[in-house]
Order: structure tokens, then sequence, then C-alpha cells
């Protein structure tokens, strides 16, 4: 290796470090919760504000900052949620899918917390808690920041490694792990492992933002995207290896500062600069489809949802016949906001889709904005190019992982979620021109009613996925998929066929956004927008037709008052409403 | 006999339908007591909530009270608000039926994770089923359902324990180690323990017990010595 490599390794060593740590935090709390800490890159954001607020804004010395952060705040804010939100989840027996949506209605809410306080504006003075200056070894000159970061990614390594293989706490975490309500009848400590892994996470995470920031442009959104994107090392490490993901986080590091030194003209350049600053992204892809099955925690049954009275059959009508009628009726200034409600309607009708043989997905953005791609450049043949694009992409991307579990499946989305927002949204190499609707739909008024066509055709469509033959089947399958197979259904493809039924729902619904809107905007679909989505659908309830167009009204009309306020009422929504009724509100998941 | 665990009023409904209407008994130390009736009669239902295992139930309530030792006696408290976790702190165990070990640990590791770390395999399970012995190494996902059923009757006995709740504890067992099964269980109710054994055949329980209540659709329809109820037409 060159001096100038070796130096750029060096570089990516510290990004890989900081990757690392805030992996092992994921980890921790995974093994003694069985949780998947989705809401780690939102509290590593806080810490870094928080931070940034002690020190410049409050005047606190940065040491005594940093220890409250890490040891009392950050803990802290770890035992709140698993008090409110995990542990009251997990005693209802809720699944995966709710939980997940639980730590997106925490990202949200935090995102939320911080542009109030904070704004949305990027900041650059985040203190650094590096040392400055550097040791020469050889050829090389290490910064004693780097040396600092890998002693810090070693000794938490040392300590979780140590901790679980103790004779007695390494039992009892590998037991909580396997079965955590086995545990808790057999008196093992359950509780309090579950309390640590909550802290411990939460501190990790806030180390990980606070080491990141000054590195990076500090604003609520794009860091929290930022941290997120580490979550590849988690997955490759199956959630539970320490080592693996502490290898991926230094080697992607590495890769990402090596990539540096590589230059390529034309478009290529522009491929190699997008692999570039989104390799964690990449691996992450990469990491879904080929990393073996997670060690998931047993699957928790939750009950069914409730099946659709007649009353709400009919009822799931009236939403679409009122937009029909307010295309004739609304003030002109009001057509262009109610235009948004069909598309996103449909968008949130596609988990409805999938929760049908108990699916979840995290990254339905891909699709959407798959379809808004497709619709754009194909002005003409858009409604029906952009359904099909989404069913062939859902096919494509559904059949490698069709026999994966629901976590495994559900990040899989986000990963091509996120994947398709860095790697095809986000270029200008596929960026369509203004998207210009064809040639029927230009009128307003005639726009909004052939919207309400298509979403009652969506409707319609759905209907028998809780009815009838493919009701029951489909049933069978959500609700026990080993029966349904000795009955002689074939689980995998009935899986891949919905998966990319709900795919065309969405892209469908990402057609008549990009005509609504009339341009393509990639921040649109960005994936934390998909979870958004998620969250909202869960929280109204994935079954009820009704309540997802209802949901989408709202969310429109919210945004429409406040810019960004429907995210901060969907997270709390997320987090409360489910605890309101008492009953977990998405079917049990696929096992 | 000194009441160890006492629950009263207990309902559990699932979506529309409730399973247990107002349910209550008493489990006495120093005896075997048996929940019998049919399969659907609730017995799995009711053992779930006085151990406070994570349930799928809508809505469920009631009241339980465990014993604990106060000022050299026992006495009554109420445990109705109490975690899963702090009532096995009180010696209270459920094994459920099915799944019921730590799949993905060994059987020593089960033993270990379930008792006193310094004695357990010395003193419980190894001595009363010798048959896990040899398997100690092999991961308890891999064992067959009897040996399965085994390991979690030995860790539960293994451990500590005051109030043992089973549920089914033969279930599928040859008749010779569900013989053994039950006679390890009638043993262990010593004056300072209490055994509940749920079980749908009545006869079986019935002969292995001191007390039985009868359950059927969810609403307790007999109470009282097991010899009454051998004794009696709906044996």
């Amino acid at each position: 290796m060159s001096a100038g490599a070796g130096q750029l390794a060096i570089a990516g060593l510290g990004i890989g470090a900081v990757a690392g740590l805030s992996g092992l935090g994921v980890i921790a709390t995974y093994r003694v919760t069985g949780v998947l800490n989705v809401a780690f890159g939102a509290i590593g954001m806080m810490g870094a504000f928080l931070l940034r607020a002690a020190v410049r804004e409050w005047g606190m010395p940065t040491a005594l900052a940093v220890a409250l952060i890490l040891l009392v705040c950050a803990p802290l804010f770890g035992l709140l949620i698993d008090a409110a939100v995990f542990r009251p989840l997990q005693q209802r027996a809720a699944g995966v899918a709710a939980e997940l949506t639980a730590g997106f209605g925490i990202t949200v809410l935090l995102v939320g917390i911080a542009t109030a306080v904070w704004g949305s504006g990027a900041r650059t003075d985040a203190p650094s808690l590096l040392p400055a200056g550097s040791v020469q070894l050889g050829d090389l000159t290490v910064p004693l920041g780097v040396l600092v970061e890998l002693g810090l990614l070693t000794a938490v390594a040392a300590a979780l490694v140590l901790l679980a293989r103790g004779r007695t706490f390494g039992v009892a975490i590998r037991a909580v792990v396997d079965d955590r309500g086995l545990a808790e009848l057999s008196g093992l400590p359950a509780r309090r492992l579950g309390r640590l892994g909550w802290a411990v996470g939460c501190a990790l995470a806030a180390a990980a933002g606070m080491l990141l920031a000054p590195q990076l442009r500090l604003d609520p959104v794009t860091f929290t995207l930022v941290l997120f994107e580490t979550l590849g090392v988690v997955v490759a490490a199956r959630l539970v290896n320490p080592a693996v993901a502490i290898g991926v986080a230094l080697a992607t590091g590495i890769g990402q500062a090596e990539l540096i030194g590589v230059q390529l003209g034309g478009r290529a350049g522009e491929v190699l600069a997008a692999v570039r600053s989104n390799l964690f992204v990449a691996v992450l892809l990469v990491a879904v489809w080929v990393a073996p099955a997670f060690q998931e925690a047993r699957e928790r049954v939750s009950i069914l949802p409730r099946k659709g009275t007649l009353a709400e059959h009919i009822g799931g009508w009236w939403p679409v016949v009122a937009l029909g009628v307010a295309a004739a009726w609304l003030r002109p200034q009001d057509i262009g906001t109610a235009q948004l409600i069909p598309p996103l309607a449909v968008v949130l009708l596609s988990f409805r889709a999938l929760s049908s043989v108990g699916l979840i997905s995290l990254g339905q953005t891909a699709f959407v904005g798959a379809g808004a791609l497709v619709a754009a450049w194909t002005p003409r043949f858009g409604l029906i190019a952009a359904p099909a694009a989404g069913a062939v992409l859902g096919l494509l991307f559904a059949l490698p992982v069709a026999r994966k579990r629901p976590l495994h499946l559900a990040l899989t989305t986000l990963a091509l979620a996120t994947a398709a927002s860095r790697f095809m949204f986000e270029q200008p190499l596929f960026t369509p021109p203004l998207a210009g609707r064809p040639g029927f739909l230009v009128g307003d008024r005639g726009f909004l009613l052939a919207e309400a066509v298509g979403l009652g055709v969506v409707v319609l469509a759905l209907l028998p996925l809780d009815r009838g033959w493919v009701g029951r089947r489909l049933a069978a399958i959500r609700d026990s998929e080993p029966a349904a197979r000795m009955l002689g259904g074939d689980v995998e493809r009935v899986r891949v066929l919905v998966f990319a039924g709900g795919a065309a729902v969405a892209a469908f619904g990402g057609a008549w956004w990009v005509y609504a809107t009339g341009a393509f905007d990639a921040s649109a679909f960005d994936p934390l927008r998909g979870l958004i989505w998620l969250a909202a659908a869960t929280a109204v309830g994935v079954s009820s037709a009704p309540s997802l167009i209802l949901a989408a009204a709202g969310m429109v009309a919210a945004d429409a008052a406040i810019p960004g306020a429907s995210a901060i009422i969907v997270g709390i929504a997320a987090l409360t409403v489910p605890w309101l009724r008492g009953e977990p509100v998405l079917p049990r998941t696929a096992r | 006999m000194t009441v160890a665990l006492r629950c009263s009023d207990v309902y559990v409904r699932y979506g529309g339908i409730e399973v247990l209407h107002g349910v209550g008994l008493a489990v006495p130390f120093g005896a075997v007591t048996a929940l019998v009736g049919p399969n659907g009669a609730g017995k799995s239902t009711l053992l779930s909530w006085c151990a406070g295992a994570p349930s799928t139930a809508t809505s469920a309530g009631g009241r339980l009270e465990l014993a604990r030792a106060a000022a050299g006696h026992e006495q009554l408290a109420d445990a109705t608000s109490w975690s899963a976790s702090r009532r096995a702190a009180l010696g209270l165990r459920l094994v459920r039926s099915g799944v019921n070990v730590f799949q993905s640990l060994t059987v020593k590791e089960n033993l270990l994770a379930a008792g006193d770390p310094d004695a357990a395999l010395e003193r419980g399970a190894l001595e009363l089923f010798p048959e896990l012995e040899p398997l100690l190494s092999q991961r308890a996902g891999t064992l067959s359902g009897g040996q399965r059923q085994l390991l979690a009757i030995g860790c539960a006995l293994g451990s500590r324990w005051r109030v043992l709740l089973v549920d089914e504890p033969v279930q599928g067992l040859a008749p010779a180690l569900a013989d053994r099964v039950y006679a390890a269980l009638a043993a262990a109710a010593t004056p300072e323990r209490a055994v509940l054994i749920a079980d749908p055949v009545t006869h079986r329980a019935a002969e292995a017990a001191d007390f039985v209540w009868r359950l059927e659709r969810g609403r307790v329809v007999f109470a009282g010595e097991a010899t009454e109820l051998t004794r009696g037409p709906s044996a």
C-alpha cells in the first residue's frame, strides 16, 4: 500500500470507528431486548445538538456537557422509552411491526423537537471532543483523534463481549434474547437487562452523534439519516455479532476514504462520487441480501385485525365520493392542496395490501419514487407504466428475500429505499424534466376528479384482500405460514405476488403524485418519508381503507397549515394510538 | 393448610370472546392441586394470567394473592399489579406447554439459567431426570418434545420456587416417564412449596393430586378433594 493510500485508510478509520460505535449501541439493545432500535440515528442527532447547545449556547465546559449527556441524559432517555413505549408493547405481545413503528415514531418526534428548538438549518460549529495533533508511524501521520476513537471502540466492544461471556450474566443475556417472556417467568432479570440495554444503546448512539457532528453539517434531518445509514454494519453482523459489526464498519470507512483517491471522468465519475458518499448505504443494501437469516427474537403473536364490518366496507367509498364532490365545489386556491390527498391515500393503501399477508415495508418510497419517475418520463402512459414498473421492481426485489423473516424483509425494503433515494432519485442523470400531465388531465378540477376515480379503483382492487377465497388464503398465510403450507399453499409465491402488488399500488400513487405536483422532487421520496407513511398507516389501522384515506387527508391538511406538522402529529400518533387502543394494531407478521 | 396462591374474579377476553368468567381458585402449600377440564376450558389461560405471562388478551382482570414470609409466618400479598418478573422473584414459576425452554441454549445452560448457578446441576434436574445428563451440551431446540418437557420441568424444579404452575406436564411423554414426572411433582410439594397441575385428563391428574378444581367453559364447576371427584359421576 502506498503512503497516500495508507493515509487515506487512516482517515477512514475515524468514520469507521464512529459507525462501529453506533452499531454496537444497536446490538447492545437488540441482544437484551429483542428490539431493533431504529431511533438510534435520531438519538445520536439529539446528543450532538444537546452538546452543541450546552457548549456554544449555555457556556458549559465540554467535558461536563459530554459527561451529562453520556451518563445522565442518554441513559435516562433509554429508560424512559423502555418504560413508556417498548416495555408496554412487549407486555401486550405486540409484534415486530409495532416495535419498528414505535421506533420511527420516536425518530420523527425527536427530529421534530430538534427542528422546533434549533431550526432546520445546518450548524457547523459542533464542538470537537477529540484532541488535536498527531503521531508519526513510519511514513504515516496518525491523528490522535483517530487513535482515541479506535480506543473507545475497542474498550466498548471488549466490555460488551466480557459481559456476554460471563458464566451467569452471559447465560442470562442469551436466555433473555432467546425468549424474553420465558426468561421473565423463570425469574431471570429480564427487565433489568432490558433497561441496561436501552441505557447503554442510547448512550452509545449519543456518543456516535457527538463524535460525528464536527465532521459533518449538523441539521436534524440529514444528520439523523447519515447516522441511520450505518445500520448496514448492524445488519451485516446479523444484529448480534459485535466483531463483525466493527470489522464491516472499519472496512467501509476505509473503503469510503480510499475512493477519494480514485478519479474518473464523465458519467462514471458521477456514479463513483455517488457510491463514495453513500458507501454505507451500499453496505446496507448488500448486507440485507447477503447476510444469513437473523437470530430474530421469537415471533410474538398479536391478534389479527378485526374484520371490517359491512358498514365499514360501504364506508370505504365515502371519502372517495367526498373527493369527487370536492372537485366541483372547492375554491381554486384549495384544489392544489386537495390534489395531494388521493396520491398519498393510494400510497397508504399499499400498506393495506402488504399487511394482508403480514408483510411490513419500511421502504415504500422506493416504489412511489420509481412510479413518479416513470410517470414523469412517460407522461402519456404514466398511469399504466408506473404501476407496471412498480410491480416488476417489487418482484425483482422480493424474490431473493421472500423466505426471510419479517424484520429481515422489512430492513431489506428500507435498504432498497435508501439506495433508490441516494443512487437514483438524487442523481441528476435520472431527474426528469418538468412532469407534464397527460392531455386529458390538464384541468385542475378534472384532475382531482380523475384522482378520486383512481383512488376508487385502488379501493375496489383491494377489496378481495379480506373477503372470499382470496381473503381466506391470505388470512391463513398471515395467521400461520406453516399451517398454510400444510394446506398446499405456495406461501413464498403468494407473498412475492402480494409484495409486487403493493409495490404497484405505491408506484400508482407515485404517478398521481408527480402529476399533482408537476415536478419530480427527490426529497418527497426520502426514506424518512416512507417511515412516516408507515407510522401513519399503522396508527390509524392498516385494515381500514376509510381510515387510511382520512389519514392522508389529515396529513395533507396539516402540512398545508404548518409545513412539516404532519410528521410530528404522526410521530405522536404512532406512539399513543396503539397504547390508547390497548391492542396491537398491525396483524401478526408472517413467520 | 396455608394458602400459597389465591386468585379470584379472574376474567380474560380475546376480542369479543370471554374465555374466563370470574374464575377463582386457591392453591395450598404442601399439596398438589390439579386444575382439570376439557380442552378449551381456560386452564392454560388461567395459569398464564396467574404468572403474569405476556398475553394477546384484549382485556383481563381479577385479583391475585401470593404468600410471602413476613415476621416468621406466611402472609398473602396482593400481587395483581406485579410483573411476571416480580412474581417469579417471589417464587412463582410457570412451566408452559409447548415452547418452554430456551431453544438456542444448551441443556446445561438452560439449567444454569433457571436454577441456582452453584448447585442446580447437583441438586435439581439431573437427580430427577438422569436421562438429561448425556444431553447437557446439546442445544435445547434440537431435543425431542418429550426431552424438552423433561428439561422444562427439571429447570423449574431445580430453581428457587415456592409455587409451581405446570401446564400439561406429561404431554407427549411415554406412560412410564409420565408416571415419574407426576411422582416428582408430588414429591416436590413440601410444606413450603405448592404445586398446581393443569391437565385435561381428569383421572390422571386427580390420582396425583390432593385437591382438584374443574373448569368448564371458563367457569369453576367443581372444587374439592381429589377423592370426591374420582368418586363423582363427572370423573
